[in-house]
């Protein structure tokens, strides 16, 4: 049976999960930036500003 | 060439100055568009690649080596053939740091590399080279890096073998042409070396993914269709070539300095003057046989090699201590271009082996040498090793067309040595028995005492 292995399934399955991992990043990334630019079009101009600061924290969390 | 039956889009003959690699009909194209794409040129100008010319088709006989050859390309032949088996660490980190910067390039281009493994590499004197210049192939957007595994096998595990459990890999690597199995690797590691970050990933997590997809693949019904891989992001491949570069570049090699042998000229029972005089004899020696490939056989740390260098083409530095080889490598990269330092045990030398035990060439196919310097050698074969002088004179004889052999008599020192923990079992160890048993296989052209010292410099030539 070992014969009939393929030797670089675990080095593949290494590069899907480094992708997926990266994938699910770029994702939630995505999904904060659509979010808080819909709450900026709904909320009025202070609170606005409040969303706006709490999203640049956000982008700088993720950038650490 | 043996070695090379494995490649479908064609092979490689040798002649005696040039090395050349033909295509078969319909894998020309992939080479072409390398080399007109810049890629191959760019590598070769900067030393990364074998200098590689086309052939002109024009009458040559190159061109009817094999049905369907549709493209010969010619190289500089590499002076002496080298296998990662016998490259002390240092050596097997540059080629492998060499591989990821050429994949890299490749990959900007638009470019990859099919396989990954060490045996693409040779050095000429000190400098790595891809040689394997059929290897390139157009990057398939998506797809995934196919030499991971095995450059983790081939170059990664050995190394990690040695800088993290301090043991050398030459031997094992010797015995699995195809590398280290990261299973295997991962059973001897320590769960502190299996928790940093690239040797989890690249040892620990693949070898539990092999696992889990062997597990998966017995479980899975007869029949049943796989899903579709996950494309890979090229960026990812990228990040995984520059994270394994910065692994490997900050690899080092355990106990630096531990090797006795390292020590060996400045405790050598040696004055100065009699160094001097060794130093001289030496370099008149080779430069009187002005021989194109010198054998520096039990070099040490290479001092006669590098003098050796200076009145031939190339030299082949061995030792059987890998601690002492990686130091001459060390030593000659920057200073004497021509100086390949290998690891070999001459009491039991690289055998020929890999399909057909013809793969990968034994020490003794690749010569015979045309002159070898053996300083220092002969005791430590007859005392240590338990040759006999005739068998030692027989085998030099066979393999080196003239020498410069030193004769350590029993009462030195450091033959002493060697008798403290052993018998002395061996009345004929005498300078005029190993005299005698020279003259059976070559003239011996003089014998020199070296002055305040009772050893001896035989000069000779084969018949």
């Amino acid at each position: 049976m070992q014969l009939y292995i393929d030797a670089t399934t675990g080095g593949i399955g290494i590069q899907m999960l480094l992708a997926a991992a990266v994938g699910g990043f770029v994702t939630i990334k995505l999904f904060w930036s659509r979010l808080f630019s819909s709450l900026r079009r709904i909320l009025p101009g202070g609170q606005r500003d409040e969303i706006e600061d709490a999203a640049s924290t956000e982008d700088a969390v993720e950038i650490k | 060439m043996a070695g090379s039956f494995r490649d479908p889009a064609g092979g490689v003959v040798l002649g005696r100055d040039r090395a050349y690699r033909y295509f078969l009909r319909g894998f020309t194209e992939e080479f072409s568009r390398v080399t007109d794409s810049g890629l191959l040129p760019s590598l070769i100008d900067k030393g990364m690649v074998v200098p590689t010319a086309p052939v002109p088709r024009n009458g040559s006989a190159l061109y009817d080596i094999a049905p369907d050859v549709e493209l010969v390309v010619e190289h500089p032949r590499i002076p002496f053939i080298s296998y990662p088996y016998e490259w002390p660490f240092e050596m097997l980190k540059a080629a492998a740091l060499l591989h990821l910067d050429v994949l890299e390039a490749a990959l900007a281009a638009g470019f990859t590399l099919k396989d990954a493994t060490p045996y693409n590499v040779q050095f000429m004197g000190p400098d790595p080279l891809i040689i394997d210049v059929a290897s390139f192939e157009a990057y398939q957007p998506g797809s995934p890096w196919m030499g991971y595994t095995q450059f983790c096998r081939t170059f990664l595990n050995p190394l990690i073998l040695q800088s993290a459990l301090k043991i050398p890999y030459q031997t094992w690597l010797r015995s699995s042409l195809e590398g280290i199995d990261p299973a295997q690797l991962s059973r001897l590691l320590p769960l502190n070396r299996k928790l940093r970050k690239d040797i989890f990933m690249d040892v620990v997590l693949q070898a539990w993914l092999n696992r889990k997809s062997a597990a998966s693949q017995k479980q899975k019904p007869k029949g049943a269709a796989s899903s579709p891989p996950r494309p890979i992001p090229k960026e990812i491949i990228v990040g995984m070539i520059r994270r394994l570069s910065r692994f490997v570049a900050r690899m080092k090699r355990p106990g630096k300095n531990a090797s006795i042998w390292l020590d060996y000229e400045a405790n050598a029972p040696y004055e100065a003057e009699a160094l001097e005089f060794k130093d001289r004899f030496v370099e008149a020696a080779v430069s009187e046989a002005a021989p194109r490939v010198v054998w520096d056989l039990g070099c040490n740390t290479g001092r006669y090699s590098e003098i050796a260098a200076r009145h031939t083409q190339h030299v082949v530095a061995m030792d059987f201590d890998e601690a002492v080889v990686g130091a001459v490598y060390e030593r000659v990269r920057e200073r004497s271009r021509n100086v390949l330092p290998l690891v070999i045990d001459l009491m039991n030398p690289s055998p020929s082996q890999g399909w057909g035990q013809s793969e990968r060439m034994g020490l003794l196919e690749r010569g015979p040498a045309d002159f070898a310097v053996c300083l220092a050698l002969v005791h430590h074969l007859a005392i240590a090793g338990n040759v006999p002088l005739p068998r030692i004179a027989e085998w030099l004889g066979a393999h080196v067309q003239s020498a410069v052999v030193e004769f350590v008599p029993k009462n030195d020192p450091m033959v002493q040595t060697l008798l403290r923990t052993r018998p002395d079992v061996f009345p004929d160890y005498t300078q005029a028995a190993f005299e005698e048993a020279l003259k059976s296989h070559f003239t011996i052209t003089s014998v020199t005492q070296i002055p305040k010292s009772e050893r001896v410099l035989f000069l000779v030539a084969g018949r």
